[in-house]
């Protein structure tokens, strides 16, 4: 009799267990991993070193065509600056195993692209569309966030393909030859068409807003400068032509940056501006 | 009968006793917070790969305990796994890329043809698909150093 009541509570304590267990696994994967939360989480997928390389060599390949469409600033002090202002943004960025290279391109265009791997352009249009080095640095950051989220890297599925059948290029490059080069230039096509036409979608923009805020105050600067920037660029568009295509200006973007950075306590941190260095190397 | 059950307990409690959700700092540093907000003072200072214990969850922080600190951190700086070396693919000869360069040239020929574009637009796509990777070498050599970078960051924050 003693037995079998200890057989029930084992059994009961067992159930109770497993639920428990199964509970907590559940809790464990849906905050991070639930597509949902997302948009108002952060966070980063885990990868190896042999996909971090092949994410750099993709980019590579993809800076060179943006390199081959625009060319590349000769003023060194400028490039040198932009460089300065990039890298002690990324000091703060969760993918240190990165090295960021940032370029100026000559371009009307009031624009900035970024290539996984670490490769970042803004043009001399922004450069001069930015009122002070706060802003410009807001324009940085913001196409740094689109490199540590990894928004190309995970649209195109971009990753080692070593032991993982399922990756796209994957598939293509073991077709081998003149065929893999081919696949390999078309992913790469594909990339350029998210920088230069399609865009990078809603959800990536408001990430890199969000991200690149972050990074921004961060870094000591005015962590409302990327807004500040959107928000005179926006009204330009509504008063003179399209800023450009690949970011379309959008009152949401602006209200979505209103409301990370009223729950985020960031509108009275004081941060930096830097208007006088901003001046000495931009007008020089 | 109650030794098998003894033992499917154990099985199942275990993992979840000894489950503990570790988290290592991506970041050169991170700042453990005493509110979940950048405004709120920093508890401590944590070097890239030290790992923190998140004890509760909210959209971008966790609460975590590090040793004797306790706070929040931006999750931001944080990950599962442990942060990875600097990786690097550059390394080829500038032979080696012009050579990929030339190569990745005809792909794209091949890729027009396999299209079925015409001679002029085989041209016309060949141009467009150029890699200029000499413009990428000169990108990668514009890089700055650590010190250029703690002196101009030193600056931003005096200003």
């Amino acid at each position: 009799m003693l037995t079998k009541a200890v057989n029930y509570y084992l059994l009961a304590a067992t159930v109770l267990a497993l639920a428990f267990s199964c509970g907590c696994a559940n809790q464990q994967h849906d905050p991070d991993n639930n597509p949902r939360l997302r948009l108002n989480a952060i966070g980063h997928d885990e990868k190896t070193a042999a996909d971090v390389k092949k994410e750099i060599s993709f980019g590579r390949n993809v800076a060179g065509r943006v390199l081959s469409r625009y060319q590349l600033s000769q003023n060194s002090p400028l490039n040198q600056y932009i460089n300065l202002i990039g890298t002690s943004l990324t000091a703060n960025a969760a993918r240190t195993e990165l090295q960021f290279y940032f370029a100026v391109i000559e371009s009307n265009q009031v624009n900035a692209y970024s290539a996984p791997g670490g490769y970042i352009f803004i043009t001399t249009g922004a450069i001069q569309a930015a009122n002070n080095e706060a802003e410009l640095a807001g324009i940085l950051a913001h196409e740094i966030a689109h490199v540590t989220e990894r928004h190309i890297v995970n649209a195109l599925n971009i990753r080692d393909v070593s032991e993982d059948s399922s990756a796209a290029i994957g598939k293509m490059i073991r077709a081998g030859g003149e065929s893999a080069r081919i696949a390999f230039s078309q992913v790469v096509d594909k990339a350029m068409a998210i920088l230069f036409e399609s865009g990078f979608n809603q959800r990536d923009e408001f990430e890199s807003d969000r991200v690149g805020t972050l990074l921004l105050a961060m870094a000591g600067y005015d962590a409302q400068a990327l807004k500040n920037f959107l928000h005179r660029t926006h009204q330009q568009t509504h008063t003179k032509h399209h800023r450009n295509s690949t970011h379309p200006t959008s009152t949401d973007r602006l209200a979505a940056l209103d409301t990370f950075i009223a729950e985020e306590q960031l509108a009275d941190l004081g941060g930096a501006r830097n208007q006088q260095r901003f001046k000495h190397h931009v007008n020089q | 009968m109650p030794h098998i059950m003894l033992i499917a307990l154990i099985c199942f409690i275990a993992p979840v006793l000894s489950h503990a959700d570790t988290r290592y700092v991506h970041a050169r540093q991170a700042n453990i917070h005493a509110q979940p907000t950048i405004k709120s003072a920093v508890v401590t200072t944590l070097p890239k790969n030290s790992t923190v214990e998140v004890i509760e969850k909210q959209a971008r922080w966790f609460k975590v305990s590090s040793g004797e600190f306790h706070g929040w951190i931006s999750k931001l700086f944080v990950n599962k796994t442990p942060p990875l070396e600097r990786v690097s693919i550059i390394e080829a000869s500038s032979h080696r890329l012009n050579e990929h360069a030339r190569r990745r040239a005809s792909a794209n020929a091949s890729s027009a043809a396999t299209r079925g574009l015409r001679n002029d637009e085989r041209a016309r796509s060949s141009d467009n698909d150029l890699i200029n990777f000499s413009a990428v070498e000169r990108m990668e050599q514009m890089s700055v150093s650590e010190s250029q970078v703690q002196r101009f960051m030193e600056k931003t924050l005096a200003d």
